[in-house]
């Protein structure tokens, strides 16, 4: 019973197509409907950044699957990072987060955004004097924690909500359910390919289509962004990124970690092409040898991966 | 506590006695006032707001050399509603007697380092305001503040953290018993010092630590970490 509460309130419509796929509860932190509501409200809310001008929707916009549709977003003055907004689609399945994959859980993840200098710059003291503030909040958070506002319930509310953020009805999804007038002949193509000569299958794994390891994808030679070089300082790490979900990708353009690639023909024309010249690149990186009718079918089957229903869920929107 | 019983059953002599660490801020040999502009020695004119740190791993040097360690992590802040002089930021109950130095971290022992701070306790939890959520750790030591660029302040702020920069402090004298620490079973005080201009002592390769220069603005990481990492390591000192 314990197990159905949480799977319920995830909000999960349909588990089947991937059966080994379990969301990520910390037992610290069980969804409740009240963390899950107070977790929406804050991750609309503006209030959360140090001059109140950028929330988490700001960058995780629910039109683009909860990514963004530039390369870098801008935080608080305009200010950029050097990263490309991740899709939140299944993020509850995510075992770790950020492109090096240090952050162990979703709670302590949502800090990153909240307190970078560049995203948001919340000063922790300030922003939860800030909701102290807000009679409307100290009810919320009553109700959701029986306590008065923090950062650690901020954040354990913020991951509830996230967790609400789940879809598996893709085209893709529906084809391996049965119905097979779900895919268009060039999207099973690109599915035959991405599961043999294009190899895509061997990062791009599993149910969410993430092995969640870092992996060089020679993207270029040098880059100032050195990836899990920052986390472990080793050099056969740096230019590693941890492969990203590619559920709802069509809709979460530009690609790569720098967002630096506009189009997922041009992404998968990369692939084909086998990277750029680059010591750490992965062995897997190498031509594939792809005619341009493959690559198109490709990127059909990838933009099989859109989910409609997850996109338009009332649930997931600031005003449903 | 554990401490005090441990020493009470293996000494036996030594009564048990308050030591209190206090620590004062200043700017070179002028106490630092948040807000107030200072000049460093790349010419800045700058001011703090926030000076914040772990202290862990505090230890009283013993005759021997040896340590006597004393349990626990503290976070101190400091800014301008809590002043800077004598503030006292440890204090524990050990043996009486005269020790010949102290030694601490500035920052986190690396066996708490890497845990995931939202299920730790204050002042480990996220509301401690020092955590870097892609995990590379804590942040050891914050300190932020303002300076003037063509008459505009802009911030800046310098966040030192992961394993390898944590500032370890070695305040003992054994050989030359310059340093006599006394603690009597009244209770003893040990005063320590924080120069935060030694901060801007040098730059990277012989540079200076010009904040007008983009790197040394907001650095919490990269190479910088270096040149604040060796100012750092002579900015404590016992008074």
């Amino acid at each position: 019973m314990n197990r159905i509460v949480p799977l319920v309130l995830l909000g999960v419509v349909c588990l089947s197509a991937a059966p080994a796929l379990l969301p990520q509860i910390p037992t610290t932190n069980p969804q409740t409907p009240e963390k899950i509501a107070l977790g929406k409200k804050l991750f609309y809310d503006p209030i959360l950044s140090q001059n109140g001008t950028v929330s988490c929707a700001s960058c995780h916009n629910p039109d683009h699957a909860f990514a963004d549709n530039q390369p870098i977003s801008p935080g608080v003055e305009g200010r950029k990072g050097a990263r490309n907004a991740p899709t939140l689609t299944n993020v509850a399945f995510r075992k770790s987060f950020f492109f090096e994959g240090g952050a162990k859980s979703l709670e302590l993840q949502a800090m990153g955004p909240l307190t970078e200098h560049n995203e948001m710059a919340s000063d922790v003291a300030e922003t939860v004097k800030k909701l102290k503030a807000s009679a409307q909040y100290v009810a919320l958070f009553k109700a959701a924690f029986q306590d008065e506002p923090s950062m650690q319930h901020v954040v354990e509310a913020i991951a509830s909500f996230e967790r609400t953020l789940v879809g598996f009805d893709s085209p893709y999804d529906r084809f391996q359910r049965g119905d097979l007038t779900a895919l268009s002949e060039s999207q099973q193509r690109g599915m035959e390919l991405f599961f043999d000569k294009a190899d895509c299958f061997h990062c791009h794994s599993g149910g969410n289509f993430t092995d969640e390891l870092p992996h060089n994808t020679a993207l270029s030679f040098f880059d100032e962004d050195q990836g899990l070089f920052r986390l472990t300082s080793r050099d056969e790490d740096i230019g590693k990124f941890k492969t990203p979900t590619l559920r709802n990708i069509a809709l979460t353009a530009p690609y790569m970690h720098d967002g630096s690639m506009a189009t997922l023909r041009e992404t998968v024309q990369h692939y084909n092409d086998g990277g750029e010249s680059n010591l750490n690149a992965d062995p897997l990186m190498r031509p594939l040898g792809l005619t341009d009718q493959e690559i198109d079918d490709v990127v059909a089957f990838l933009e099989s991966l859109t989910d409609e229903t997850f996109v338009k869920n009332p649930a997931f929107r600031e005003k449903p | 506590m554990k401490q005090l019983m441990t020493f009470l059953l293996l000494g036996g002599m030594a009564q048990a006695a308050t030591l209190n660490i206090q620590l004062s801020v200043n700017v070179g040999k002028t106490p630092l006032e948040f807000g107030q502009t200072q000049q460093n020695v790349a010419g800045n004119t700058y001011s703090l707001d926030l000076l914040k740190f772990y202290l862990s791993e505090v230890a009283l040097v013993q005759a021997d050399g040896s340590e006597l360690p004393l349990d626990g992590v503290r976070l101190l802040e400091f800014n301008k509603d809590t002043g800077t002089q004598n503030i006292e930021i440890f204090k524990s109950d050990v043996p009486a007697g005269t020790y010949k130095g102290v030694r601490f971290s500035v920052g986190i022992p690396r066996s708490l380092n890497h845990t995931d701070p939202t299920a730790q306790n204050d002042p480990l939890g996220v509301d401690s305001g020092m955590v870097w959520a892609w995990n590379p750790g804590y942040v050891f030591f914050k300190i932020e503040g303002k300076f003037l660029k063509g008459g505009a302040q802009q911030v800046f702020s310098l966040h030192l953290g992961t394993d390898p920069y944590k500032l370890q402090y070695n305040l003992a004298d054994v050989q030359l018993q310059k340093i006599q620490l006394k603690v009597p079973e009244s209770g003893g005080v040990v005063k320590l010092k924080l120069d935060i201009s030694q901060i801007f002592k040098a730059g990277l390769n012989g540079e200076q630590y010009d904040l007008s220069q983009a790197r040394y603005q907001q650095v919490h990481g990269g190479p910088v970490f270096g040149a604040a990492y060796l100012n750092l390591l002579g900015a404590f000192s016992l008074e």
